[in-house]
């Protein structure tokens, strides 16, 4: 029969580099991200799956890293928002973010900024409204939403006209 | 919150897996996509001894098509009725709940299966399940059995599945020719649980309906001599407040029952619509 453990080893990859860590089984992802590893851009808002902030990607899928235990992981690639940024500087969804005044206190702006470069992945072109879908997962507070769709709809023309 | 201590275990086959269910039986506490048992942990509403993550059991992870049953293992994501076109071909009625099943950070996690264990009243899956008349394969170390979809679900978050006992897969008969299936819901906000959700099907002059958000667990109600006239639009909106009359929701903090029972009405009326322009094309 297959051990039962309080305590596991478990190898993954996080932003394109390669842990090998032990952890507490109940550790959720998130708390292995930010209290681990040091990962600290993962926000956790509600802990519960309901606010989005700490949404991550696993295998290039997003997921909530406060729904996922550390475990769930081992053999996994792990993205987070610290992984968009690249050698040439930030994402071009970060810059539309601080261009669109996407983010005012900025706790929630991971989890859109991940969640946001998925749809991209997924779908170049999206619609304001496929945007909004994509989005209705994260909560933000101080925005009204609007500036951040604004971002997301011209990172997305800039990603395009880049590529042409 | 985090989750309360418990001990874990990643089995790699599904004897492995049923052996630990024999030893812990209500102890346990089987987790898949986790989008809600994890939640379930966080807020210490359950404290399981041990924690079985079926998620390395490579055999759960596919459905396939075997004779005219469609078979889907519980470790498939719900997301895979958005990215598989054939899986969303073979149970059409899941593929148009889908995109009202919370976000897609919860869908590509979450299992269809799993939200079926879970049995929340408000949850769209268990009322696709109730409608399409599905069936569950649980397994444990003593063996097999087949439970359909209304002995699956009990009451509110349970089902008749035993504590020694894991779902296989759920099983659907493929879909008839000339049906017309529909699903929709009102929600305060999109991706939120429903205040009333309706499945509907039209194959031939039998329509069907399931609803969830009403009761304790979904309900369905046939006419067996429907025979829908594309002109008289009235027969649609009838039976929808023939089903209303019949229900009996709570009122609580997000709607009354009185308005529940408006909406089952509405949404009973709009998918039966629905559902017969796609069974006439079809």
């Amino acid at each position: 029969m297959s051990a039962v453990s309080e305590r596991l080893k478990i190898d993954l990859k996080v932003n394109g580099t390669s842990y090998s860590k032990d952890v507490d089984v109940r550790r959720t992802l998130a708390d292995f991200l930010r209290d681990d590893l040091g990962l600290t851009g993962t926000h956790l808002g509600c802990e519960h799956g309901a606010c989005g902030a700490c949404t991550v990607t696993i295998d290039g899928y997003l997921a909530r890293s406060c729904l996922t235990l550390a475990v769930q992981a081992k053999g996994a690639s792990v993205k987070t928002v610290e992984g968009l940024a690249g050698k040439d500087g930030l994402h071009p969804l970060q810059k539309a973010f601080k261009q669109h005044h996407a983010l005012q206190c900025g706790f929630c702006t991971p989890g859109f900024l991940v969640t946001a470069a998925a749809l991209l992945e997924t779908i170049s072109d999206p619609t304001e409204l496929q945007v909004r879908e994509w989005l209705s997962g994260n909560i933000c507070r101080c925005t009204g939403y609007q500036f951040i769709v604004d971002a997301v709809l011209s990172a997305s023309k800039d990603m395009n006209s880049a590529l042409r | 919150m985090k989750p309360p201590p418990f001990s874990y275990a990643a089995p790699e086959t599904i004897d492995e897996c049923v052996a630990l269910l024999s030893q812990y039986s209500d102890e346990a506490k089987i987790l898949a996509g986790g989008q809600s048992l994890m939640p379930l942990l966080n807020l210490r509403m359950v404290r399981p001894t041990v924690i079985v993550d079926i998620g390395r059991i490579g055999g759960l992870a596919h459905w396939k098509k075997d004779g005219n049953i469609v078979r889907i293992g519980a470790l498939v994501r719900q997301r895979a009725l958005e990215t598989d076109k054939t899986l969303a071909d073979a149970v059409p009625l899941l593929a148009h709940a889908v995109a009202l099943i919370g976000h897609p950070a919860t869908r590509s996690r979450g299992t269809i299966v799993g939200s079926m264990c879970h049995a929340d009243p408000a949850a769209e899956l268990p009322v696709c399940a109730v409608l399409l008349e599905a069936e569950f394969l649980l397994r444990s170390s003593k063996g097999k059995r087949t439970v359909k979809a209304n002995d699956f679900f009990e009451d509110a978050l349970s089902t008749t599945v035993r504590g020694d006992e894991i779902v296989e897969c759920v099983q659907f008969q493929v879909v008839p020719s000339g049906v017309g299936y529909a699903f929709d819901e009102i929600a305060r906000r999109h991706g939120d649980f429903a205040l009333v959700s309706v499945g509907a099907s039209i194959l031939g002059n039998e329509a069907k309906v399931a609803i969830g958000g009403v009761g304790a667990r979904p309900l369905a109600f046939r006419y067996a001599d429907f025979a829908p006239d594309e002109i008289d639009r009235s027969r649609f909106t009838a039976f929808g407040q023939h089903v209303a009359k019949r229900l009996e929701p709570n009122t609580d903090l997000h709607a009354t029952g009185d308005y529940r029972r408006a909406i089952a009405a509405t949404l009973i009326e709009r998918t039966l619509l629905a559902a017969y322009e796609r069974a006439k094309r079809s």
